[in-house]
């Protein structure tokens, strides 16, 4: 059984010092356009679409050359650059296919490899795969950071998938269109994905960073990094605001028992504390001090509330997998060519 | 219909819209900005004996005023909507056809030019991305009949410019269609229901009858182009219902109410920008559009 029209694939990548790769990344693209329509697939890359994000290593100049050549490319510039989310944001709402895979520009990502990410997600029925590196991808500090850095904030925010975002991902055409469209400043674009959906997967594959280890320089510096990762701390929800005025009520009962408690014992055995005063200070200070703390508490979660609504966290969204496992058995079936 | 003047270089050219709905009041409005208010010809009611009746008037006015000055006529007189029948779409072809008649009874229209804006959406319906190798394939009666008005204006114009236009919103006039965008805004401060022919994540091109107007006005006031030429009139931004749903809440501040409607019209129309015009034509980004409609509705 196939699906009629296919099912469309758009990719979206982010340029910004690509220079080098670009021409090899996109014949193959073009090979697997040409390898998917050649065997009759249920599904096909309609367009790749390279996010110009202010690049200043001529890769604008061959951005314009594979427009002119390759009928299916897209180019897409950003007034000046504002980073690898904000540009693959706009590359997605620029985007028209039933799934949508971003990649890098630098062929860490093998085009190839698309195919089993999707082949991943349909049978299993998910809406997001990631790549999971089965090396590290780049130096051994840098790989070590990026992961406790990243264990720290799933702890905080009670989101397991934080260890496994990527950029190499395949996403459901309207999640991700959904997701970026909710985007504001600073927001960390996974993290936006995981409001509409919680369906994930991921899958090991082999990546290796062309720059690492070579006098090319990395994309993204150490500085950039530091910003990625507190953008991603400044688009989660911690959990304990989740958790805030629960916290508040239960420190104003510990405090309403420790002031009871001393006046109890004032009252029926004032042997036991002789100091004047102190319980009349204790009481008060144990009573402002919890209704303090249930008051933050409860200021608090209004506070995650109206960030929510900001934020365009969605009530609900809706999805069609009707035709995933027919794409899924196709894949299963026919072996993407290396 | 209204009728502007245009000298230039010692040439007088006459530049008629027909039609004062979502695009039409957009481009006479433009008109207007360059050319000054022009004069009405009343046409009477959407009816072929109303155009009968009218016969003598426009006879007339092209008798004495136009005289053997050429015409540019720019249609913008569509009536039915996307999800128009039979009865209806053949009203409006009765009427288009009776029109190109009547003028065509009255005076040699072979050296005039006639600009007909047709529908992208509806001729490519269901064609998902929508590039310089589509087919046509209209499939409902609406994409037929601008199908058919097209394949009929070259019949009648050796010069012909066609203006395939997405999915059209316009500002807030009474009396008019306006397009989903500009509904969505009017019945967010109403508290209605706006009707949706799709579903959340359908995917369309949206452009604003404004940037059709001042396309129009540049193309028409630069040069007399003369010829036979089809444009896509899109954005090349695919926008899905969802994401302007969040925008006009996130503008107005207002809760959105939808119900969605059958026949669900739930399949994708973008458009590739590659096929788009690439000198003159301008389309505002939908967030800007949006606020400036926001803004006349709450100031007017």
């Amino acid at each position: 059984m196939n699906i009629d029209p296919p099912t469309s694939v758009s990719v979206v990548i982010p340029v910004f010092s690509g220079a080098d790769y670009l021409c090899d990344l996109t014949q193959q693209l073009e090979q697997v356009k040409v390898w998917l329509s050649t065997n009759d697939a249920p599904v096909s890359i309609v367009e790749a679409i390279f996010v110009d994000d202010d690049s200043s290593d001529g890769s604008d100049v061959i951005l314009a050359s594979l427009l002119e050549k390759y009928p299916w490319v897209r180019v897409v510039q950003l007034t000046r650059n504002f980073g690898q989310h904000p540009a693959t944001a706009a590359g997605i709402l620029h985007s028209s296919g039933d799934w949508v895979c971003t990649m890098d520009e630098d062929l860490q990502h093998k085009p190839q490899d698309m195919l089993r990410l999707l082949q991943t997600v349909t049978s299993a029925g998910g809406d997001i795969c990631y790549a999971e590196p089965s090396l590290g991808t780049h130096s051994s500090f840098r790989n070590k950071s990026s992961w406790l850095t990243k264990k720290i904030m799933s702890a905080l925010s009670g989101n397991k998938w934080i260890t496994k975002f990527h950029s190499f991902r395949i996403i459901r055409g309207p999640i991700a269109r959904a997701a970026a469209s909710v985007m504001a400043h600073q927001t960390y674009f996974d993290v936006a994905l995981s409001w509409h959906t919680n369906r994930v997967c991921t899958i090991s594959l082999a990546m290796k960073d062309p720059r690492a280890g070579s006098s090319k320089k990395s994309g993204y510096p150490l500085k950039r990094l530091i910003q990625h990762a507190g953008r991603l701390f400044q688009s989660l929800e911690l959990g304990i605001l989740k958790m805030a005025s629960l916290l508040g009520f239960i420190l104003m009962l510990i405090a309403a028992f420790v002031g009871l408690s001393a006046l109890a014992i004032r009252i029926w055995f004032p042997e036991i504390i002789t100091l004047p005063g102190w319980t009349s200070v204790l009481v008060m200070s144990v009573f402002f001090g919890g209704t303090t703390a249930f008051l933050v508490g409860l200021v608090l979660n209004q506070v995650l509330f109206l960030s929510q609504k900001m934020r365009g966290r969605p009530v609900f969204f809706t999805v069609n997998r009707q035709s995933d496992l027919i794409i899924a058995n196709w894949l299963d079936e026919h072996q993407p060519q290396k | 219909m209204r009728a502007f003047t245009l000298l230039k270089n010692g040439f007088k050219r006459h530049i008629v819209v027909i039609g004062e709905g979502l695009i039409g009041s957009a481009v006479s409005r433009n008109f207007s900005a360059e050319l000054g208010s022009g004069s009405i010809i009343p046409l009477g009611s959407y009816t072929t004996e109303s155009l009968l009746s009218t016969e003598k008037v426009i006879s007339n006015w092209l008798k004495t005023v136009v005289m053997d000055d050429p015409v540019d006529w720019i249609w913008c007189a569509g009536r039915a909507s996307f999800t128009a029948d039979v009865l209806r779409c053949d009203e409006e072809l009765a009427y288009y056809k009776g029109f190109l008649r009547l003028i065509a009874k009255h005076r040699r229209i072979e050296f005039d030019t006639l600009q007909l804006i047709s529908s992208a959406g509806g001729i490519f319906e269901g064609c998902g991305l929508v590039d310089e190798d589509t087919a046509e394939q209209p499939s409902r009666p609406y994409g037929r009949l601008k199908l058919k008005m097209e394949r009929i204006a070259e019949n009648y114009f050796p010069s012909l410019h066609i203006y395939r236009a997405t999915s059209v919103y316009g500002s807030i006039y009474q009396g008019h269609r306006s397009g989903l965008v500009t509904s969505l805004i009017k019945n967010a401060y109403r508290f209605q229901i706006t009707e949706i022919w799709g579903s959340l994540s359908t995917l369309r091109d949206f452009i604003w009858a404004e940037d059709i107007g001042q396309y129009l006005v540049r193309r028409t006031l630069r040069t007399r182009a003369l010829g036979r030429k089809t444009y896509l009139l899109a954005s090349g931004r695919p926008t899905s219902i969802y994401e302007v749903m969040n925008l006009v809440k996130h503008v107005t501040q207002k809760q959105i109410l939808i119900r969605f409607c059958e026949p669900k019209n739930s399949s994708n129309i973008v458009f590739s920008s590659r096929i788009m015009p690439q000198q003159g034509w301008y389309p505002t980004a939908l967030e800007i559009a949006v606020r400036k409609i926001n803004l006349d509705f709450t100031t007017s």
